[in-house]
């Protein structure tokens, strides 16, 4: 085990790595850069040129990377070019509402995904069970962006029972959690319903419900407790989809998040603004998915790594 | 395992209660004005914010206005002088003005105002070439230029020329945004990056007899055009700027609403890269300008709500000329048969008949770049179909802001629907046709730059006019552009007993507002 | 040697043929009895069909302005509505249906055939897999939707560039996949078996692994085709896909947005429509891989 830990970290760090080499130069590639933003139609070559250097932006691309390395290691993701404020100042003022959002989303998800599952599955092969698939998979299938108006136009505008957008508290994350946590329900949805059929069909659920065990006792004592287990990796997979997911929920909602965040620092070409947030969210998808491995060895004492 | 999960949701239910404590909205009071604004201005700092509007303007105060009837007169300046070689102003400053933190705007505050601005503002260029800044007196100070620089007066009615109070600043000459401090009718109370920007009125600004009509202003940024309507029309938002055209019959039957027009200063237009060949030949510019039917896209896309312009200056500019716009409709009123004609003339044919003009054997093929805004978009597919019509087959390609404004300097373009917007004529030299920087139409002739060069540094202002005029002139025939229409600016606002936007800025005027009791 | 050959070669072949047969007979079989599976194929057909007979049944030209016409709800004369330019929805529909679900062809195709490669390669030559997977896990620490806004503000706003973007973002997911079952097949005996022979990787590859990956790729595929017109269409929403004056759906949903409360028609039909052949894909991939492949889940 902790030689697989150890193996781990390893790769997460190359990983991280690779993701920052990534980002930066990525970055760099894309066209239309801060300063003539900024500068837009007053630029001149020698506005160009003083602007630049004031930015650290002329230096050789190398360098830059390093320096900008050297900083994040010890917590400095650096300072927007033009709204004055420190990237990890950004990401915290806006973290909480993502995180949120992300939880809600997932606690929707988790909720509705598994007890369609769980009907989907004791009734098998029912209308119930078809059903139940169905609205999963179109779940899945349908475009977020669009759900999302609906959503509003019905609940928020027509019916007035939610906010229609920004951020106050609980009550307006419960239209944008939905409109997110469709998605995760389904997927959670279809993968409780397959690992609940592969728990009923073994043999120690099979002598129990003999001995005449009942139904309910059966369903959340014995099946759903060994269920869930491939539902949590599932859980934990979805963290990246919800990342990607926020980006359009948080602009449909003018809710302030971090993809919101990254939308607006890409149109401005903020650098270090789009290259500290992805750096990152690719090391919170990075350390979920490392959290998810670690759990499920923990939750399941038949798996070991080596 | 049963410890572990329940343990799991337990954690995630204290942290989603922790989480869901912070950022509670207060109720709105009764004098509060809440305006819904599409994005959020990247900075409040004048000197670093690439977009002054409503939300960060307020904050300021001019150096200079425009008086009723479009003259430019002191503001914070109570009078000035100009040297006879026109490269020295004297300033004199009205008394008693204070900034938010409550010093007083004299002529040392103002000079280190400026300095900052020189040091660190990209937008420097706004002030011209100065070489020096002198205080005179307490309220006296001295602007020397190393060139005489005419456009001055117009720049300084804007807010990039505005005093700042550089008192607030850090050691390094930073921290502005955060508590900023400065003239302005709005004083800055509170800022939620992402949400929202709070002002009160200022109580050190001149708010006449009654006072200010209001207690507090709330600027909330919602991204999304759908969501904003939606919130001014179940009325969480007082004042709605930018209204979608669309929208404007739909709004104006709801009760209580207010359409606010005023017309933009920002000239769209239909530009090309000159420099590319199939631009050489003055007919096929000409024809291109005789296709374009400006009121067949204003119907289409802007319900009627723009008015065309046919000549290189709206008339909100100084050096917008009454004779020129005339004289550039007649010439360029749509006319098919004579754009066709044209065309035939300078060798594009549509010898194959399949609708498309060629010439040696190549199709009259061209690419046109639009940003992303939704009615500039709709305005583009017209354009193309309108082109059509004369046998030219234009695609469009829609790229976002700061790639045009990037690559259009070296010319990667063919075409564009893209705009200006500047009160002072010294635009056609700094931005559109001057000689090297003619970043987005590369059109560059010395008989037409020879005399916006002459009009920067002219201070008189008859004779600076003629220089424009000419100017003028020489473009409307050459028509290395298609000068299209002005839009006009459509506010939505609910509840309230005064309201104005200024006619040239398009920004709110604060004393002017008054809410609803 | 070359007689052991002579002999061996003939004899697995014919096991893998008669394998192949009796497993395309049971998989036929398995297919017509998923009722998921043939409402998810006759969705697919029909959006195809009509897609690609636009030209033929399409009532108005595609892209011709009638502005007297404009944003008329649905009636016998425009079935779904027109637009802001009065251009008739339904045949903007059926044009765009085409771009859709081409985009989600070459997306498929391109991330498809490269996410194979890499996956044989990663899965055949562990030397390799090391590397490969590595960078595959750097690709997959982004999510998907951002990757491709990345991407597409790299490459420029567009139809083809959006292509790209979407299936750059999918190719991990194919890399994982190949390489897993890659990895179970390369155990195998017959594989072995071959090797010890001497047989060019090449021809093994060819013969032996592809053949035997294929259930899970055409499953993957038919999944991510449905995914790929999904986030081509988010890319389009946020204004970075397809161009006006093109009718991709996602377009058709980002202008339709604009106009929801007076024209409701413009934003619904072409999301229901990406929506039904989205889950077309998906019941159609779910009925494959129950056909094909119980075991994978």
């Amino acid at each position: 085990m902790s030689s697989y830990l150890l193996k781990r970290l390893l790769t997460m760090g190359v990983t991280l790595i690779g993701v920052s080499l990534l980002v930066f130069f990525m970055i760099h590639l894309v066209p239309g850069n801060p300063v003539t933003y900024i500068l837009g139609d007053f630029a001149t070559e020698e506005s160009i040129k003083e602007l630049e250097s004031r930015l650290g932006l002329d230096r050789p691309i190398f360098t830059q990377y390093a320096a900008y390395m050297l900083n994040a290691v010890q917590g400095d993701l650096g300072t927007s070019y033009i709204t004055g404020y420190t990237v990890v100042e950004e990401i915290l003022n806006r973290i909480p509402i993502t995180a949120q959002l992300a939880l809600y989303s997932v606690a929707f998800g988790s909720i509705i995904g598994i007890m369609m599952g769980i009907i989907a599955a004791v009734k098998q092969n029912t209308i119930f069970d078809q059903m139940a698939m169905l609205v999963a998979l179109v779940g899945i299938s349908a475009p977020g962006f669009w759900i999302a108006l609906f959503l509003i136009l019905l609940f928020s505008y027509q019916l007035g029972i939610f906010p229609i957008s920004g951020y106050s508290g609980f009550y307006s994350l419960i239209l944008p959690s939905i409109t997110l946590g469709l998605g995760t329900a389904g997927t959670i949805a279809r993968m409780t319903r397959s690992s609940m059929l592969d728990v009923i069909k073994q043999d120690y659920i099979r002598t129990a419900q003999a001995k005449g065990a009942s139904l309910y006792r059966l369903i959340f004592h014995h099946s759903l407790q060994n269920a869930l287990i491939p539902v949590v990796t599932v859980i934990g997979m979805q963290f990246g989809y919800l990342m990607a997911g926020a980006v359009v929920t948080e602009t449909v909602f003018a809710l302030p998040g971090l993809g919101s965040l990254v939308v607006s620092a890409i149109s401005t070409r903020d650098i270090p603004t789009v290259q500290g947030l992805l750096l990152f969210m690719a090391s919170m998808i990075i350390l979920a998915n490392f959290v998810v491995d670690l759990l499920y060895t923990k939750l399941d004492p038949r798996i070991r790594f080596d | 395992m049963k410890k572990t999960l329940t343990l799991l949701f337990l954690t995630m239910i204290v942290f989603a209660l922790i989480l869901s404590g912070c950022g509670k909205k207060a109720k709105k009071g009764d004098r509060e004005i809440i305006v819904a604004a599409i994005s959020e201005p990247d900075s409040v700092d004048v000197h670093r914010t690439s977009s002054m509007g409503d939300a960060n303007s307020a904050l300021y105060d001019a150096l200079m206005k425009y008086d009723d009837d479009g003259n430019i007169v002191g503001n914070l300046v109570k009078e000035y002088t100009v040297s006879p070689d026109g490269k020295e102003v004297t300033f004199e400053l009205k008394e008693g003005v204070e900034f938010h933190s409550g010093k007083p705007v004299n002529a040392e505050a103002v000079k280190a105002s400026f300095e900052r601005l020189m040091e660190s503002s990209p937008f420097k260029t706004n002030a011209g070439d100065i070489s020096k800044i002198e205080v005179v007196s307490e309220y006296v100070f001295k602007l020397t230029w190393n060139e005489p620089f005419a456009p001055f007066f117009t720049n300084s009615t804007s807010n990039y020329l505005s005093p700042i109070d550089v008192s607030v600043l850090d050691s390094n000459g930073e921290g502005f945004e955060k508590n900023p401090s400065a003239t302005g009718a709005l004083k800055l109370v509170e800022i939620k990056r992402g949400d929202s920007l709070v002002y009160e009125p200022s109580d050190k600004y001149d708010w006449g007899p009654d006072g200010p009509g209001f207690d507090k202003v709330t600027f909330r940024f919602i991204p999304d055009e759908e969501t904003r309507i939606l919130e001014f029309k179940k009325g969480n938002v007082d004042v709605l700027g930018s209204v979608p055209y669309q929208y404007i019959e739909e709004l104006e039957k709801e009760e209580g609403v207010t359409i606010v027009r005023v017309p933009n200063y920002v000239l769209s237009y239909l530009g090309w890269n000159n420099k590319k060949p199939i631009f050489q030949d003055v007919r096929v510019r000409q024809a291109i300008a005789m296709a374009i039917d400006r009121d067949s896209i204003i119907t289409n896309t802007f319900r009627g709500e723009a008015k065309p312009v046919f000549g290189p200056l709206p008339p909100a500019t100084f050096g917008y000329n009454e004779k020129i716009e005339e004289m550039a409709r007649n010439k360029y009123a749509r006319d098919l048969d004579k754009a066709k004609q044209l065309l035939s003339e300078a060798g594009w044919k549509d010898t194959n008949k399949d609708g498309i003009v060629m010439k040696d054997g190549n199709p009259f093929k061209v690419d046109m770049w639009v940003d992303n805004d939704p009615a500039n978009q709709r305005a583009a597919q017209i354009i193309q179909s309108q082109l059509r019509e004369i046998g030219i087959d234009l695609s469009i390609s829609v790229k976002e802001s700061a790639t045009i404004i990037e690559q259009t300097p070296q010319g990667a373009h063919e075409m564009l629907l893209w705009s200006f917007g500047w009160l002072d004529a010294d635009v056609l030299n700094f931005l559109l046709f001057g000689d090297g920087k003619s970043t987005r139409l590369h059109y560059e002739v010395e008989e037409i730059y020879s005399l916006l060069e002459k009009g920067a540094v002219e201070m008189d202002q008859e004779k600076r006019l003629k220089l424009y005029e000419d100017a003028q002139k020489l473009l409307v025939e050459q028509s290395p552009w298609v000068p299209l229409y002005v839009k006009e600016n459509i506010t939505a606002i609910r509840n309230f007993e005064e309201f104005e936007i200024h006619p040239r800025r398009n920004l709110i005027i604060w004393q002017n507002v008054k809410v609803a009791k | 040697m070359k007689q052991l050959d002579g002999v061996n070669g003939p004899v697995v072949y014919v096991e893998v043929e008669t394998k192949t047969y009796s497993k395309y007979r049971s998989f036929w079989k398995k297919l017509k009895k998923n009722k998921g599976a043939l409402v998810g194929a006759g969705i697919l057909l029909f959006f195809i069909t009509m897609s690609t007979l636009a030209p033929v049944i399409g009532p108005y030209p595609v892209n011709e302005m009638m502005f007297e016409d404009s944003l008329q709800g649905p009636s016998a004369k425009h079935w779904l509505g027109t637009d802001e330019f009065g251009r008739d929805l339904y045949t903007r529909m059926l044009y765009g249906g085409r771009v859709s679900l081409l985009m989600g062809l070459v997306a498929v195709s391109i991330s498809g055939t490269i996410g194979v490669i890499l996956g044989v390669i990663a899965g055949y030559y562990r030397r390799l897999d090391m590397y490969i997977m590595q960078f595959m896990d750097i690709l997959m620490a982004f999510p998907s939707l951002l990757m491709a806004i990345a991407i597409v503000s790299i490459l420029g706003v567009g139809l083809t560039n959006a292509m790209i973007a979407v299936a750059i973002s999918v190719i991990p997911s194919f890399v994982r996949v190949v390489r897993g079952s890659v990895l179970s097949v390369r155990e195998t005996e017959y594989v072995e078996a071959s090797r010890a022979l001497g047989v060019k990787d090449g021809k093994i590859i060819i013969k032996h692994i592809l053949p035997n990956v294929a259930s899970p790729i055409i499953v993957l595929a038919t999944i991510q085709f449905g995914s790929s017109i999904l986030s081509a269409a988010a890319l389009s929403f946020l204004g970075l896909g397809a161009q006006p004056p093109n009718p991709e759906w996602g377009a058709l949903v980002y202008v339709g947005k604009s106009f929801l409360s007076q024209a409701w028609w413009m934003m619904l039909f072409p999301g229901l429509a990406i929506m039904l052949v989205v889950l077309g894909f998906n019941l159609l991939g779910d009925g494959l891989r129950d056909a094909l492949d119980p075991r994978l889940k």
